[in-house]
C-alpha cells in the first residue's frame, strides 16, 4: 500500500470511528493488535500482567483520543506505539521508585505477590530488563525492535532506513551494549 | 579473560533471542475489543443526542420567535413600521441632462415614516390574521373581519370567510348595522344574524 493510500484509508477509518462506527474501529483494532501486543510484551520483557495492563490502557487511550491522530504524520500503528511507549516509561519508572522504597528493599520482594524464589528471580530479572528498555534512547529502542520484535534482517532494516547494513550492525551493537549497561545499572546492588 | 558474559549467562542476550516468541494472551484481545467498542458506541449515542438537542433548540427558538412576532403583530399600531416611500422620477426630466453640482442626487429619495400595522399589510396571509384574531381579546371582531375579507378577496375561500365573519359577529363589540365597507357575504350574514335576534325577541 502506498503512502497516500495509507493516509487516505486511515483518514477515512478515523472519521468513521469519530462518527461512532464500531466496524471501522474493529478494522483498525484487528490490523494493529498483534503488532502492538508483541511490542508491549517485548517492552515488558514478557511480564504478562504488566503487558496486558499497558496494552489495555493503550487501546483505551487510543479510542478516546483518536481525534488527535493525524494519518499524515505517521501510521496508526506508530501512533499506538507512541502511546504505549509513554505508558511503559511511566509504568516502569513508577515501579522503579516503588522498588527502591524501604518496604520493598527490606524483604526483597513485592508484598502483594508472594512467589517461590525461582519465579521471583526471573520476575525481578524481567522487571530489570523492562526498566532498562524504558531507559534506552529512542533510536536504540527502535533498531532493537526492528531486529528482535519484528524479526527483520539487517539488510531489511538498512533498506527501510536508507543506510548501509554495516551502519545498522554497528547501531545494533551499540544498542545492545546500551541495553546491557542500563540493565546493570538497574541491578539491586547498584542501588546501594 | 573477557569481561563480557557468555551468551547463555547474559540475561540480555537470552531476552533478545527470545523476543519474537513473546505473545499476548488470547482472551485479552476480545476483552479489550469489547471494552473499546463500547466507548465507540457511546460516542455515537452522544453524537445523536447532540443532534436531537440542537434540533430541539432550533424548534424552541423558532417557537419563541413566532410567539414574539405574533405578540408584536397584535400590538402593531404601537410600534409603527417605517416604510420607504419613493416618488417615481420622470423618465427624462430636464435635470437628467445636467452635470456636476447642478444635477440633483438620485439617492436623495424621500423617506417617510408611515405607520403600517400587520393587518393592513397586504402581504400578511389570511391564516396569520385569523390566528392573531384568535389570540386577541380587545380587537377580536375587527381582526376576524379582516381575515374574512382576505379569505374572500385573496383566496376566494368562501367557507373560511364565512367562518371568520361568523366569529367576528359573535364578538360582543360586533356591529350588525351595514357599513360602506361591508361586502355581500358579510351583509348577508349580518342580515341573518339580525333576523335571528328579532325572532328571538318576538319569541320571548
Amino acid at each position: 500500500m502506498s503512502l497516500s493510500e495509507r493516509i487516505w484509508r486511515e483518514s477515512a477509518l478515523k472519521s468513521a470511528v469519530l462518527a461512532g462506527d464500531e466496524r471501522a474501529w474493529q478494522t483498525l483494532y484487528e490490523e494493529c493488535f498483534d503488532g502492538l501486543a508483541a511490542y508491549v510484551a517485548w517492552r515488558c520483557a514478557g511480564l504478562r500482567q504488566d503487558s496486558e495492563e499497558i496494552l489495555q490502557e493503550t487501546w483505551l487511550i487510543a479510542v478516546r483520543r483518536i481525534g488527535s491522530f493525524d494519518p499524515e504524520r505517521g501510521s496508526f500503528a506508530g501512533w499506538l506505539r507512541g502511546i504505549a511507549a509513554n505508558l511503559l516509561r511511566n509504568h516502569f519508572r513508577r515501579q522503579a521508585s516503588r522498588a527502591s522504597s524501604p518496604e520493598m528493599l527490606s524483604n526483597g520482594q513485592c508484598p502483594q505477590v508472594p512467589s517461590p524464589d525461582a519465579v521471583l528471580e526471573s520476575r525481578e530479572q524481567a522487571l530489570q530488563i523492562a526498566r532498562a528498555l524504558a531507559e534506552l534512547p529512542e533510536h536504540y529502542e527502535a533498531v532493537l525492535r526492528d531486529k528482535y520484535v519484528e524479526q527483520r534482517s539487517v539488510v531489511q532494516i538498512a533498506e527501510a532506513r536508507q543506510q548501509t547494513p554495516k551502519a545498522i550492525e554497528s547501531l545494533l551493537t551499540r544498542a545492545r551494549q546500551a541495553l546491557r549497561e542500563a540493565y546493570q545499572r538497574m541491578e539491586p546492588d547498584s542501588h546501594e | 579473560m573477557s569481561d563480557l558474559p557468555t551468551p547463555h549467562q547474559d540475561p540480555i542476550e537470552r531476552f533478545l533471542e527470545s523476543s519474537g516468541a513473546l505473545t499476548p494472551s488470547g482472551h485479552a484481545r476480545q476483552a479489550i475489543l469489547l471494552q473499546t467498542q463500547a466507548l465507540v458506541r457511546h460516542r455515537r449515542l452522544r453524537r445523536k443526542l447532540g443532534w436531537v438537542m440542537a434540533l430541539s433548540a432550533c424548534y424552541l427558538a423558532g417557537a419563541v420567535t413566532m410567539r414574539l412576532w405574533l405578540h408584536t403583530a397584535i400590538s402593531g399600531p404601537e410600534t409603527p413600521i417605517v416604510q420607504r416611500a419613493t416618488e417615481p422620477q420622470p423618465a427624462l426630466s430636464p435635470d437628467a441632462f445636467k452635470t456636476g453640482s447642478e444635477a440633483p442626487r438620485r439617492d436623495q429619495e424621500q423617506v417617510a415614516a408611515v405607520p403600517v400595522s400587520i393587518e393592513n399589510d397586504p402581504d400578511v396571509p389570511a391564516e396569520v390574521v385569523e390566528r392573531m384574531a384568535a389570540q386577541s381579546r380587545d380587537q377580536r371582531a375587527r381582526l376576524y373581519r379582516n381575515a374574512g375579507d382576505r379569505y374572500l378577496r385573496d383566496l376566494g375561500d368562501v367557507e373560511a370567510a364565512v367562518r371568520c365573519y361568523r366569529r367576528s359577529l359573535d364578538s360582543p363589540e360586533a356591529e350588525l348595522a351595514f357599513t360602506a365597507e361591508d361586502n355581500w357575504l358579510l351583509m348577508a350574514l349580518k342580515q341573518a344574524r339580525q333576523k335571528e335576534k328579532n325572532d328571538a325577541k318576538n319569541d320571548a
